[in-house]
């Protein structure tokens, strides 16, 4: 059931109605009912590996208990790496051990030797690179004493599986989502209003730009070698409003339901392509796993390599982008995205100006801020051309192609490529950059847009964008961040 | 809060749930081949005594009117097995006289489905008006979420306004294509051969089954099957792939081998068809369907009892 799907929509319309009026307002009946509708959700997804849903969370809870009654520093330290290793462990064994059994053939391969090795039928378990994140970021805090071991295993699974973002995120820590499943919740108007206007937000997103954008990239990437760099450069660039619209799409859906629920889950992007440099960009890009990684991996590296000064910084630096596009999947394009992302940051950290502040631009950018958030974008883009790709050859194929092949060819005659449709699309996208710069103040742009204007000039807005979503429903399209 | 919460949100959606049921009964009345096809097995099941299958190929391709036999074109645009053996089921009890199916034998029958292809957002017409097949989600028993806007918009205003009936197919089930000469054969075959051209062994599988599951039923009720391959341009067959095409035909000479009352005719590339048959590299115009009708007529009357 995706977010954006009929069947979702009489789910959660259901849900709402028994959350809210069926339970009474009591939290123990509010949280048996997210976690009995979060299984659901789950299960119409994926009913075999729910089991293993289960006892990760089963796992994550009894060791959270015992690591917070044991006082023996050593058993402590052995039930934490307990916890985390199972859950590297756990990932690793699903998500990459057929890409390690591939990369051995192929290396043996390179030198003509043929293994008789063969891959094996794993399924990977969806949302695992999700909830797997946040229960081992449960188990450091509990170790760290940044939250108290949670004692109600509903909270607990609930936490775990929290229907709205157990498939793309985004990645919530214990300390920060739970103690809201302890307190009472009271119907709140505005922020019911707001997760509706956020979702509405998300759907135009996903079903109007993302979608759409991807009906033409996929044959772009598929067919790059016939086509000329300017093709190939429109491919790059609309793969990447793609990637943003697609996943921040998604977060924005799964923020609003959860607002309507009562819960406030973790912003994911904050206008990433308003950014002057990469640094910035990854403050505001899928924020969550961010801060996660920066938290766990690089401040504990930083710190570990500190004696080797700036250069410590960035070795840290690198080994925690390689965990970023690693974490993406098992190929060795995601690994090399992140490296480059990793290199980015060199630079920056040579020159002192990774965590340097950026003053927020009021109005318009001027000429030097518009050129470095174009250079910003524009590295961005060239990165995602790898994220995109089937195989590193692929990658480099294709950003081959934009440089060399300057061929001419009669776009009519391409059958994927309606220049009407395009020029339609293009229109789009230029009108949502420019809404989502007028609202860049806020979380959701609507949560400014007409906000000051009468309730029927915000409805005829909000009904327009729904017409939009109705009359550009493209070509229906996994969201790309569930495939992780 | 939650009443004031509840009754806005209940305006606000109140005029967009009035135009989806709206547009959903509207498009529901628009008459469509599928009813007219569905109506029609609803009344003359127990009648027909051939039963033509499949997907486009056979439904430009053969026309009932050549038949001595009561027969009737139940094939569609892109009508895989699976959705084949849905109708036949659907009709058991009233295939009274029934003797012979003819089903599709084509380059890409085995390796697609209606749910693999572009044309899935088909599914619904079959739940929606034959009330058969298995929805993926309930999107796929709605007419409003089965096309873009757009597309119903111009399908209400070609009906409501323009009095423009949507129906293509003739009472028989038979829709024909125009004699029209066609200067594009070869080069529209090599593009259409392309794309014909699939690589699912999990489909082919699933198919083999649906299509032995068809054969014997037919077998326990004395009906006869017939697989064709409908005739093609050279464009079109000469850039097969062949391993795909031996595929197709070991498969149904397996069937042959397996069950006495299935036959192949194999008219791919025969050469009494010629491009005055044909409407495009791989579907016959009126024309060549009274051709083929009139051969298959003939054959199947010479099979043994």
């Amino acid at each position: 059931m995706e977010l954006n799907s009929l069947g979702f929509l009489f789910f959660f319309v259901a849900f709402f109605i028994l959350y809210w009026f069926g339970t009474g307002g009591r939290i123990k009946l509010q949280n048996i009912l997210l976690l009995a509708g979060s299984y659901l959700f789950y299960a119409v997804w994926d009913w075999k590996c729910l089991f293993l849903l289960i006892a990760s969370s089963a796992i994550n809870y009894f060791l959270g208990i015992e690591i917070g009654k044991t006082e023996n520093e050593k058993k402590r330290q052995v039930l934490v790496w307990f916890g985390v290793l199972y859950g590297i462990l756990s990932l690793v064994y699903f998500k990459y051990t057929n890409f390690f059994i591939t990369s051995f053939i192929d290396a043996f391969a390179f030198f003509e030797i043929s293994l008789n090795i063969h891959t094996l039928k794993i399924i990977l378990p969806l949302g695992i690179s999700f909830y797997t994140f946040r229960t081992i970021s449960y188990i450091l805090d509990v170790d760290k004493g940044k939250i108290e071991p949670v004692t109600n295993w509903i909270n607990f699974f609930a936490y775990v599986a929290f229907f709205p973002c157990i498939i793309a995120g985004p990645i919530d820590k214990a300390r920060t989502f739970v103690p809201q499943l302890e307190k009472k919740r009271e119907f709140d108007y505005s922020m019911s209003v707001n997760g509706l206007k956020q979702i509405l937000w998300g759907l135009f997103k996903k079903v109007v730009v993302a979608d759409n954008c991807a009906e033409i990239t996929n044959h772009l990437f598929a067919d790059y070698a016939n086509l000329p760099s300017y093709l190939l450069l429109l491919g790059a660039f609309l793969y990447t409003v793609q990637l943003y619209t697609d996943f921040s799409g998604y977060s924005d859906m799964a923020i609003g339901i959860a607002k309507l629920l009562g819960i406030n889950v973790t912003i994911n992007f904050n206008y990433p392509f308003f950014v002057q440099n990469v640094a910035h960009y990854w403050r505001n890009w899928h924020m969550s796993l961010t801060s996660w990684l920066t938290e766990y991996v690089f401040t504990p590296l930083s710190i570990k390599f500190r004696d080797y000064d700036k250069w410590g910084i960035i070795l840290a630096s690198i080994i925690n982008f390689v965990i970023v596009g690693a974490w993406h999947g098992a190929n060795w394009t995601f690994v090399l995205f992140g490296f480059l992302h990793g290199c980015y940051f060199i630079p920056l950290i040579l020159r002192g100006r990774m965590n340097k502040k950026i003053p927020k631009i009021e109005k318009l950018p001027n000429g030097k801020e518009l050129r470095n958030m174009v250079a910003t974008f524009l590295l961005i883009m060239f990165t995602n051309v790898v994220f995109r790709a089937d195989s590193v050859s692929h990658a480099f194929s294709y950003l081959a192609g934009i440089l060399t092949q300057h061929f001419v060819v009669n776009v009519a005659d391409i059958e994927y490529l309606s220049l009407i449709k395009l020029s339609i699309l293009l229109v789009i996208i230029l009108v949502f950059f420019m809404l989502e710069w007028k609202g860049r103040a806020k979380e959701c742009p609507l949560y400014v847009i007409l906000q000051n204007r009468s309730r029927y000039l915000r409805w005829a807005f909000y009904y327009v964008l729904i017409v939009m979503i109705f009359l550009y429903v493209g070509e229906e399209q996994e969201f790309i961040y569930a495939q992780f | 809060m939650k009443k004031k919460f509840i009754k806005y949100l209940f305006i606000f959606l109140l005029p967009i749930m009035i135009l989806v049921v709206g547009m959903e009964v509207a498009l529901r009345s628009i008459p469509n081949d599928y009813k007219d096809k569905s109506e029609y097995l609803d009344r003359h099941a127990q009648n027909i005594e051939v039963l033509l299958l499949g997907a486009s190929h056979i439904m430009y391709g053969i026309n009932p009117e050549f038949f001595s036999d009561n027969c009737y074109n139940a094939a569609y645009v892109s009508q895989s097995l699976d959705f084949d053996y849905d109708i036949l089921m659907k009709y058991d009890e009233q295939w009274n006289n029934l003797k012979y199916i003819i089903l599709p034998m084509s380059y890409c029958t085995m390796t697609e489905r209606l749910e693999t292809i572009d044309e899935w957002w088909r599914i619904k017409n079959y739940l929606i008006y034959y009330r058969v097949g298995k929805a993926k989600s309930i999107s796929d028993y709605t007419e409003v979420s089965g096309n873009k806007l757009d597309v119903n918009l111009k399908r209400l205003y070609k009906y409501f306004f323009n009095n423009e009936s949507p129906v293509t197919c003739e009472e028989n089930g038979w829709i024909k294509k125009p004699f029209k000469l066609n200067n594009n054969l070869e080069k529209d075959g090599k593009r259409i051969a392309k794309k014909h051209t699939i690589d699912d062994p999990e489909c082919v599988r699933e198919n083999t089954e649906i299509l032995r599951n068809i054969i014997q039923y037919a077998k326990r009720k004395d009906i006869k099957v017939i697989l064709v391959t409908t005739p093609t341009h050279k464009g079109y067959y000469e850039n097969l792939n062949k391993s795909q095409w031996e595929m197709t035909k070991n498969i149904a000479n397996l069937m042959v081998k397996d069950y006495d009352n299935t036959y192949f005719y194999d008219y791919l590339s025969d050469t009494s068809f010629t491009e005055y048959d044909l409407a495009d590299c791989n579907h016959l115009n009126e024309y060549g369907a009274k051709k083929l009708s009139l051969r298959l007529d003939s054959i199947i009357h010479t099979l043994p009892d």
